[in-house]
């Protein structure tokens, strides 16, 4: 009994965590996109409106402990994967597409691209990768085995 | 489900690490042989005959019948070609290595070149994406490009998106016009004198009877773009003052009384019960500052001793705006008669350098007073954050003003600020190989973006005043040398990158822009400012040069 209501509330410890890691990455999509970048473009946009969208929800979710919360971290951290490993790969091509054209690309364009990644892939790659891993967990759990089936009388 | 995920992120991985190396194959220049040979013929700065032709081959006799008619013969050989992507827009504005790369297109049987002298004489490169929050643009203006292309191949701009292969082309180009290379190594001090001398030649050419500059000037077409700015009016009529002290040139003498004259005439306006430079209600602290600074120069060395008047008046202005912690109010509000306490680059670090020039002429000690308090200021708490040692602005007046301040009031706080400062400038001074571009010696800001001349310069000028005070303060001559080699490096790319004579070929007037110095290798158009710096780097180097020199010889 004990044990169960200990880890219940370990349960929850760690919903409040990934509810507050959520609404942390919304922030910083916003921050990032809506006011770091210099212009506007329909698909990143888009992009990045959903995200904040899905994580603002599962966030709120999360810490409000809400019964739709998990449905909707799980499209959160999908959603962000995606869009992170799009992320990583557009970077990477266009490095790529860079080296081709103009040699190895500068040291400054490395390091552009390299801080992007690293301060992108955090939010959007490992962080939603240990969300899923935790909504595996909790859904491995929460499926209860299904009941012997009845004995024909025949 | 994590694992299933984990499992396609490493699939993922492998498979993009597989299309980042083919697409580096891809897009990187393939030789083909044999090479082919785009010969153009151009007069007064049009295109007017085109052959191509196989390298080794005769070329067109429509060229040698052109060429009868007047005109340079140009060879450009294709030494490269690789595809390029259309879509989106970005991704083919930035597919051409600015001033190297053309387009090769090529629609139902009919194939055109657009060289990298055809884009440059357009003025098309680094006029694609405007990025106006960092005061960038990169990439080949994609719509008149494709314009071109559409017009030589005789298609739809949308059949040429569409239909056309298109290939990037990487030239080597062979021009009548071509001079060697000047480098830090083989920097003379006669070829800097006669940079200098074309530089304040093109100014002057310039000046109009009543002493206004030709503002900024499309040097393919020589056309005037328009705009004026009292602030750089000032700082070309300081460089011209410069010239005609060293050269004694009455010419040049003349140029700058001329200009100094409409400083002190139209462009004078009463500040309260003070007189200022500037037009309408707000005015700002820069013209006025550098109205001085020009003013001075003008009469220390003797050209015109009458606007002496006009430079104490003026220098009342500009200590009437400093505030008693040292920094200055760069703005004064004629509508209620007061300063603006707001503060924007450059003014306060300009009126301390003029305060300082300014010093030398009137012996006012308030004027000295003034100029310290400033530069205490300017390296001390104007440049105090978290992380100010690992960051700097270029901000290039300070340490001129250091140098002028040195004989009467040295301040060892200001030369440690300035030799951090340059120490800065040499960690992102691009060397050769760095880029595409005439990298040794410029400012990269990344691998598509072409290197800005203006920054290189005015850095120039800051360099050679922090150098003259690093040698007379007996600062380690290991950094001194560094100093110097990182100072010679910039001067050299800024002669190579002058216009002297250019690519005549494709210049309407190559005459009428000789000396300029453009704003980048593929930007031409030619502001006041850009020649003014690299001008008066280039002078202040040759006074410390020649001092050294009379040194080494034992004269005073």
């Amino acid at each position: 009994m004990v044990d169960a209501t200990k880890a219940a509330a370990r349960e929850r410890a760690v919903a409040i965590a990934f509810g507050v890691v959520d609404l942390l990455s919304a922030m910083l999509v916003y921050l990032g996109v809506f006011e770091g970048l210099p212009a506007r473009h329909w698909l990143v946009d888009s992009g990045a409106a959903l995200l904040i969208a899905l994580f603002g929800a599962a966030g709120a979710g999360l810490l409000a402990d809400t019964p739709w919360a998990r449905r909707a971290a799980l499209g959160a951290s999908i959603a962000s994967l995606v869009c992170g490993l799009l992320l990583v790969t557009t970077l990477a091509l266009t490095a790529s597409y860079l080296s081709g054209i103009y040699g190895p690309v500068g040291r400054g364009g490395a390091l552009i691209l390299g801080l992007v990644a690293a301060l992108a892939l955090p939010y959007l790659v490992a962080i939603p990768l240990a969300q899923l891993a935790w909504l595996g967990r909790w859904r491995a759990a929460s499926v209860t085995p299904a009941p012997p089936a009845p004995l024909s009388r025949s | 489900m994590f694992r299933a995920a984990l499992r396609a992120v490493a699939v993922y991985l492998v498979l993009l690490a597989a299309a980042c190396v083919l697409t580096r194959w891809v897009t990187s220049l393939h030789e083909s042989a044999p090479r082919e040979v785009v010969a153009s013929v151009w007069r007064h700065g049009e295109l007017v005959e085109r052959a191509v032709y196989l390298e080794g081959q005769r070329h067109d006799a429509r060229i040698d019948r052109a060429l009868e008619q007047g005109g340079e013969l140009v060879l450009e050989t294709i030494v490269g070609e690789s595809p390029i992507v259309v879509w989106p827009e970005v991704a083919f504005g930035i597919s051409l290595v600015p001033g190297h790369d053309g387009v090769k297109a090529a629609l139902g049987g009919r194939t055109v070149h657009v060289t990298p002298d055809e884009l440059l004489s357009r003025q098309l490169y680094d006029h694609g994406l405007h990025i106006p929050s960092i005061g960038i643009a990169l990439g080949v203006d994609t719509g008149a490009l494709t314009t071109m292309l559409a017009d030589k191949l005789q298609a739809s701009r949308e059949t040429v998106l569409e239909q056309a292969s298109l290939r990037r082309i990487r030239v080597a180009r062979k021009a009548e016009s071509d001079r060697p290379r000047i480098t830090a190594q083989n920097l003379r001090r006669e070829d800097v004198r006669e940079a200098v001398m074309a530089g304040a030649s093109y100014l002057a050419r310039g000046l109009s009877p009543e002493g206004r500059f030709r503002y900024t000037v499309k040097a393919p077409g020589n056309e005037d773009l328009g705009g004026y700015d009292w602030p750089r009016h000032a700082g070309a009529t300081y460089f011209i003052a410069q010239v005609a002290a060293m050269t004694k040139d009455p010419s040049l003498a003349d140029a700058a009384r001329r200009a100094a004259s409409l400083m002190t005439d139209s462009g004078l306006s009463t500040c309260g019960s003070l007189s200022c430079v500037g037009e309408g209600n707000s005015i700002g602290l820069g013209s006025t500052a550098l109205a001085v600074v020009a003013l001075a120069e003008i009469v220390e060395k003797k050209i015109d001793e009458r606007f002496t008047f006009a430079l104490v008046g003026l220098t009342r202005f500009l200590r009437s705006q400093q505030r008693p912690d040292g920094e200055f109010m760069h703005y004064y509000d004629r509508g209620s008669g007061r300063p603006v306490d707001i503060q924007g680059l450059y003014y306060s670090s300009e009126a301390t350098l003029a305060l300082a020039k300014a010093y030398r002429i009137t012996k006012d000690p308030a004027d000295l007073d003034a100029a310290v308090r400033a530069l205490r200021y300017l390296v001390g708490p104007a440049w105090s954050f978290f992380g100010d040692r690992y960051y700097y602005g270029e901000e290039h007046w300070t340490c001129q003003a250091l140098g002028v301040l040195w004989p009467h009031a040295p301040d060892p706080k200001a030369l440690d600020f300035c030799l951090r400062w340059q120490a800065f400038g040499r960690a992102i001074q691009q060397r050769e190989g760095d880029s595409f571009f005439d990298a040794d010696g410029s400012i990269g800001v990344g691998p598509v973006v072409t290197p800005r001349l203006t920054p290189v310069a005015s850095r120039c000028e800051a360099a050679v005043a922090t150098l003259d005070v690093a040698r007379r303060a007996g600062v380690a001559s290991e950094e001194v040398a560094l100093l110097d080699d990182q100072l010679r490096r910039a001067l050299a790319l800024l002669l190579r990158q002058q216009f002297r004579p250019g690519p005549r070929h494709l210049f309407k007037s190559p005459e009428a822009v000789e000396g300029a110095m453009p704003g980048s290798e593929v930007d031409w158009e030619l502001r006041i400012d850009y020649t003014q710096h690299t001008g008066s780097a280039l002078v202040r180097w040759l006074d410390l040069e020649d001092a050294r020199e009379r040194a080494r010889a034992g004269q005073p």
